[in-house]
């Protein structure tokens, strides 16, 4: 499951609406947990895809970038637990592109359609353990504001512990 | 001792640590001592013996496939961090029923075979009006019509859409359409073995594409996109 907090759920969101007509990326920032993804920010990154016409329906984290954000997001304690990207005028449905282009089961993939420029509805992909294919796995939107930080983040590993036992 | 840095989807593998103290001069070696201490990480990160294609790892901030890769030396107190490469996306628009190609391409040999045994050159004529016209006018191509509004209807063959371009294959019609009208000149001016020939050769062409599936005048199509000709501006999809 992916739990993300009311404002990351409006950054991305604001995200894929502001790289269109080109696909948005970025990373998913927070805690593994009990099979839960809790998101408490983002880092959005530029889509390197190479062949720049193609950015509509393509998109490219660049490892070097990954690594920094990485690095940021574990001196604030927060790991990289997913990764999103937006589908402009197609569905948030994982393709094969994705699959290819995968790589550990239990990132989370959250892909948000954005049609016309107004960004729609998100789903959230996980890859499968013998890397098969995708499986759709439920997003809660947390109606709490945790906000971004070590302090929170215990709060959220508290939150994931109480919900469900190890 | 160097530490390497385990991304949080791994750690079920390495009793939850996030970083793994290893042994070890170089890469190579902190990472078989890494499989040695968890042995459920390594079909996670190796494919066989090698990396997998999508791991990266960083030795500071250099990625070591641009040192000296699984032999780059590490120092004591070095950190690796586990790095994956993503990409993505929605699947491409650009779709092209990979029958009606076929339907066109059969209707082509075939008549161009009856051609050459009926030896009647007003026969390739026709193939070369159809090929043209519908490569001036795709929605005009008698073939594809055919497919569309007949056997496609009827069962007869069913539709196989991928992802692909439809410019280069419209290309490869272009091409072949000149190269039988060139062979109908050439029969009509007396010249009925190089005309025949010529048959011959987009007969063949045809045939490699329908039976092989390797479409002759799209590679021409890309190559010249790979050199930049103008009008060619479509790659790959991949």
């Amino acid at each position: 499951m992916l739990v993300l907090t009311q404002e990351v759920d409006a950054q991305i969101r604001a995200h894929g609406a502001a790289t269109y007509p080109e696909e948005g990326c970025g990373l998913l920032l927070g805690v593994m947990a009990n099979d839960r993804n809790l998101v408490t920010a983002i880092r959005p990154l530029p889509n390197v895809w190479p062949d720049a016409a193609e950015r509509r329906t393509r998109f490219r984290i660049d490892p070097q970038d990954w690594r920094a954000a990485e690095l940021d997001a574990l001196a604030n304690g927060l790991d990289v637990v997913g990764i999103f990207h937006s589908h402009p005028d197609h569905p948030p449905v994982a393709s094969a592109r994705d699959l290819a282009w995968a790589s550990w089961p239990g990132y989370s993939y959250l892909i948000t359609e954005v049609r016309q420029g107004q960004p729609g509805s998100g789903r959230s992909w996980q890859l499968a353990a013998d890397r098969s294919g995708f499986v759709e796995e439920e997003i809660e939107i947390a109606a709490g504001d945790w906000g971004v930080g070590t302090r929170d983040l215990r709060l959220g590993k508290r939150i994931l512990n109480d919900q469900a036992p190890l | 001792m160097a530490t390497i840095r385990i991304p949080a989807p791994l750690r079920p593998y390495t009793n939850n640590q996030s970083s793994v103290t290893v042994s070890g001069d170089s890469v190579s070696a902190a990472l078989a001592d890494l499989n040695r201490q968890y042995p459920d990480l390594q079909p996670h990160l190796f494919d066989g013996e090698k990396l997998r294609s999508f791991v990266n790892l960083y030795l500071d901030k250099q990625d070591i496939a641009q040192l000296q890769g699984l032999n780059t030396p590490i120092a004591e107190g070095d950190t690796l961090l586990i790095i994956p490469s993503i990409a993505g996306g929605a699947p491409s628009k650009r779709k092209v029923d990979q029958s009606a190609l076929k339907v066109n391409q059969a209707f082509i040999i075939t008549l161009l075979l009856l051609a050459f045994v009926l030896d009647t050159a007003w026969l390739a004529a026709f193939v070369a009006a159809v090929m043209l016209l519908g490569t001036a006018v795709p929605a005009l191509s008698l073939f594809k019509r055919i497919y569309q509004h007949l056997l496609k209807p009827a069962g007869v063959v069913k539709p196989h859409v991928i992802s692909d371009n439809p410019e280069p294959h419209r290309f490869a019609q272009g091409f072949g359409g000149v190269v039988v009208t060139l062979a109908v000149l050439l029969l009509w001016a007396g010249q009925p073995f190089w005309g025949w020939a010529l048959v011959w050769l987009v007969v063949g062409l045809a045939a490699l594409n329908l039976f092989l599936g390797f479409c002759a005048g799209c590679f021409v199509y890309y190559q010249l996109s790979r050199l930049g000709a103008p009008g060619f501006t479509r790659k790959p999809i991949r």
